[in-house]
């Protein structure tokens, strides 16, 4: 069964080589430049992993995965934070609003597909 | 009138008293002489008469032993008388003298006028019966002795009117009983002694004539040239000058008037020049008393004239003889009241207590002959003042003291002057001395004359040493830096803010900074340079350390801003990075084995890897946190640091040589930014030593510098690399500066750690040689034991 991907950051670029990457390796992906339309999203479908950006416009990653985290489908849905952040207090902050991981650009596209395997058992 | 015998006239000397030379042993020998001889011829006057009474006694007794009267016959009796009565009346004695003979009854027997009469009981002019004594001395004188008698007698008969002196001799012829006598006036018997007596007396009166004559006329001889002297003498100086003495011996007298002749020409001589004489002596006379004259109004008008000086004479027991106007003002008595009057004494103050000025004062002057002296002085009214007083002696001809001048003067406002000027100057004295600055005064030769306490203690020398030397010698450039700084005054008068250097005794130097000016007298002469030494030593190391210290601020307020661009930027950079590095790996999976673009790709893959290569890199220069500070020791960060460049180094062939110091005290710090620190440290030290020839070392040496304050902890990478230029040395911390080629490095190693041992607190310190060397220091703050968090 294919997995399913949901990639939140406000940089097209990211995005789009995000999908190449793991498109490339048979994951369902889905992207969003904004955490609005990533939450609507979550009402519609289920996802098995998040990744998502810190700094962003509108709603910030530390935000949106927090409000990920109280819809109750969501709630152990693995979410990985892919940030150019990189200061403890952000990884701890991170984690404290309920990420799984957190990785800092850049990051290697094979580490980054080692960890999501990792991450997805 | 009793005239003294000096008086006398020369004659009379002579005359009276070789009268009296002359006149006395005549006198004496007169007076014993003509008593002797008197004496005598009265004796052999009387013996006459005693020899003719002796020899009629002989006479008497032949005829008794031829035939003894008993026997005698009428014949013999008759022819016996006979005899004797021719013998007898023969006898004369004198003009009237006879000899007679008497029997013890009175009756004469042989007698030239009165033969048988007895004259027992007849008297002598007086009524004594002279017969009688006769004939009792005869008889008790004895046979053959001779009596004398004397007695008045006068003979009427013979028309003799006056009693004259009788004298008998006679002799007892006991046979018989016949007195024998003879007698006669005395007058008749020493007759021829009274003719003698009379020749004796005139022959005395023509000796003491003669005598007295010779007298005169000698004396007359002898003073008679004195007198012509004298004479010559009186008329000389009656005015007749032509009289000379007559000259009558070689004698004193005469060599006495010979020089007194002389004498007599010569006052002829002077008397003849005397008119023109007297005429040039006369304007002589009449000019020095003119000279004398003006000296002594001068002399006059300057004892009177000045009030301000005291101007007094003594007499050698100090009674005032001179005291002029301006003594008159200054001690408030008037000239009448003390001239001649009151001793100098009552002028002077003598306390009871302490040494007596005025006597020494005064005994010094009978010594030196002058000299002044300060002291006390009284008025008439008792008050007291200062005064100057200068006392001088006068000397008579023979160098004895016959007095004093003394000059007194009021010295009471220079007194106060002086006073004020004491005060003024210790006052100024004070303020010099109590400066903090250093002040000093040279005279303009440059020598020191004059420096203050400040100064003093600056240079640590004591004032004894320095004053008189050259200032020069506490200058650091020495006799150049007193020209210079003379330059500057000569153009300007004075110099402020001049910036220089001075070495103390310790040889420490210390920055002065200096204002001088000249110094000038009171006609503007410069007569040296005053200078004020503020010592800018301690600033200027406080500026030194100011400007370090706003370098580093500057430097970290620069690191912050740029820490925070960095961070946007690679912030930035990250997104497409990482867009172009997954793209670049999703191609490169799906790319054909031999696809020509492969090589292609490979290349940007490259780009990327640089590019993230720099994006870490300006990650880790902006993540510059104290987040994990932990209390580490310092050798650990550099042992990690070693490790990993260790086998690195071997392949350059570097030597390393380690000094770390055991027992360091611990500093507070990330162990893994500090390692990132030696990292690059010892890769630059690395780098620096890659074309160098030599022997590549690095030293790394960690130590506790106590040097610094407050102490820290030292760690030095020392290499023997190409050195930093100098123009260079300032820019090495900027960050993205690079001596490395372009892609070697990033320009941010030193940022780096510049940046991460700020954030500890500490400093780096760079020093670097070219051609020897660099040394970079990394210099880290011990933790305090007390310290707070």
């Amino acid at each position: 069964m294919v997995k399913r991907i949901l990639i939140v950051d406000d940089d097209e670029l990211v995005l789009m080589a995000l999908k190449e990457l793991l498109k490339s390796q048979n994951f369902e992906v889905s992207t969003f430049s904004r955490g609005s339309e990533a939450l609507k999203k979550l009402d519609q479908e289920r996802f098995d992993l998040m990744i998502l950006d810190i700094v962003m416009p509108e709603m910030d990653g530390f935000e949106l995965c927090s409000k990920i985290r109280e819809k109750s489908i969501c709630r152990d849905t693995p979410i990985i934070f892919l940030s150019a952040k990189n200061q403890e207090e952000d990884q701890k902050h991170g984690l404290e609003v309920g990420a799984t991981l957190f990785l800092s650009k850049p990051i290697s596209p094979q580490r980054l597909l080692a960890l999501i395997g990792d991450v997805l058992g | 009138m009793p005239l003294a015998f000096h008086d006398w006239k020369i004659r009379k000397k002579l005359i009276i008293s070789s009268l009296f030379l002359v006149l006395i042993p005549l006198l004496v020998v007169i007076y014993f002489g003509l008593g002797r001889f008197h004496e005598s011829l009265k004796k052999a006057s009387e013996a006459d008469l005693e020899h003719l009474v002796d020899n009629l006694y002989a006479l008497c007794k032949a005829q008794e032993e031829r035939l003894p009267a008993e026997q005698w016959s009428t014949a013999d009796k008759d022819r016996v008388f006979r005899v004797l009565k021719e013998t007898i009346s023969r006898i004369k004695v004198g003009e009237t003298g006879y000899a007679y003979t008497i029997d013890s009854r009175g009756v004469l027997r042989i007698h030239p006028a009165k033969e048988g009469e007895n004259i027992l009981d007849s008297t002598d002019t007086s009524g004594f019966q002279y017969i009688r004594a006769m004939i009792k001395a005869a008889r008790s004188l004895g046979d053959g002795k001779i009596g004398t008698i004397r007695y008045p007698w006068m003979n009427p008969e013979l028309g003799e009117t006056q009693a004259r002196q009788k004298i008998s001799k006679f002799i007892y012829f006991q046979p018989w009983d016949w007195i024998i006598s003879a007698g006669a006036y005395e007058e008749e018997i020493f007759r021829s002694l009274y003719d003698s007596e009379k020749y004796i007396y005139l022959l005395l009166f023509l000796s003491i004539s003669l005598a007295v004559g010779l007298t005169v006329v000698l004396s007359n001889f002898l003073t008679r040239p004195i007198l012509n002297l004298t004479r010559v003498t009186a008329r000389m100086s009656a005015g007749d000058l032509s009289h000379r003495a007559e000259i009558l011996g070689r004698d004193e007298i005469g060599l006495l008037g010979e020089s007194f002749n002389v004498m007599a020409s010569k006052i002829q001589d002077y008397t003849t020049n005397l008119e023109n004489l007297v005429e040039v002596r006369t304007s002589d006379l009449k000019e020095s008393r003119e000279k004398y004259r003006a000296l002594s109004l001068f002399l006059t008008s300057i004892l009177e004239s000045t009030s301000q000086y005291a101007i007094m004479a003594t007499d050698v027991r100090g009674l005032i003889t001179e005291f002029n106007k301006g003594a008159e003002r200054l001690f408030g008595w008037e000239k009448d009241e003390v001239v001649g009057k009151q001793h100098i004494d009552l002028t002077y103050y003598r306390p009871m207590a302490g040494p007596d000025l005025v006597k020494d004062f005064q005994q010094r002057i009978r010594t030196e002959g002058l000299g002044d002296q300060e002291m006390e002085r009284v008025r008439k009214n008792g008050s007291r003042f200062p005064a100057h007083s200068s006392l001088t002696v006068i000397s008579g001809s023979s160098g004895e003291i016959e007095g004093f001048v003394e000059i007194v003067r009021n010295i009471a406002v220079r007194k106060s002057l002086e006073k004020e000027l004491r005060e003024t100057k210790e006052f100024l004295e004070n303020i010099m001395e109590s400066s903090v600055d250093g002040i000093v005064t040279t005279d303009l030769k440059g020598k020191i004359i004059y420096m203050n306490r400040a100064m003093e203690e600056m240079l640590e020398y004591p004032k004894t040493e320095l004053l008189g030397q050259h200032i020069s010698r506490i200058y650091v450039r020495g006799i150049q830096e007193a020209w210079d700084i003379m330059n500057l005054l000569g153009a300007d008068e004075s110099i402020e803010h001049y910036e220089m250097e001075v070495k103390s005794k310790g040889g420490e130097v210390l920055t002065i900074l200096t204002s001088a000016s000249l110094l000038r007298d009171e006609d503007g002469k410069v007569i040296g340079t005053s200078g004020i030494f503020k010592n800018i030593t301690d600033q200027k190391r406080l500026e030194a350390k100011l400007k370090e210290a706003q370098f580093y601020l500057v430097e970290a307020s620069k690191m912050r801003a740029l820490g925070e661009l960095v961070a946007g930027v690679a912030h930035e950079l990250n997104n497409p990075l990482m867009a172009s590095q997954t793209i670049f790996h999703v191609i490169m999976n799906h790319l054909h084995e031999e696809c020509p673009n492969r090589e292609r790709l490979e290349i940007i893959g490259r780009c990327n890897e640089r590019i993230e290569k720099i994006v870490n890199h300006l990650r880790e220069f902006s993540r510059q946190t104290e987040s994990d500070f932990q209390e580490i020791d310092i050798n650990l960060p550099i042992e990690n640091a070693l490790m990993l460049t260790g086998q690195q180094l071997l392949n350059h062939n570097v030597m390393v040589t380690r000094k770390l110091a055991a027992g360091l005290p611990k500093i507070k710090g990330d162990t893994g930014q500090l390692e990132q620190v030696f990292l690059n440290l010892i890769s630059n030290a690395r780098d620096a030593m890659e074309n160098v020839k030599g022997a590549k070392e690095i030293t790394i040496e960690t130590y506790l510098s106590v040097e610094e304050e407050p102490p820290m902890v030292v760690a030095s990478v020392k290499d023997t690399g190409e050195g930093i230029p100098e123009v260079i040395l300032s820019k090495v911390l900027e960050p993205f500066f690079s001596t490395k080629p372009v892609g070697k490095g990033t320009g941010l190693g030193l940022s780096l750690c510049f940046g991460i041992v700020e954030a500890h607190g500490g400093r780096l310190k760079i020093k670097s040689q070219v051609g020897s060397g660099t040394e970079v220091k990394v210099l880290l703050p011990l933790i305090q034991k007390h310290q707070r968090t």
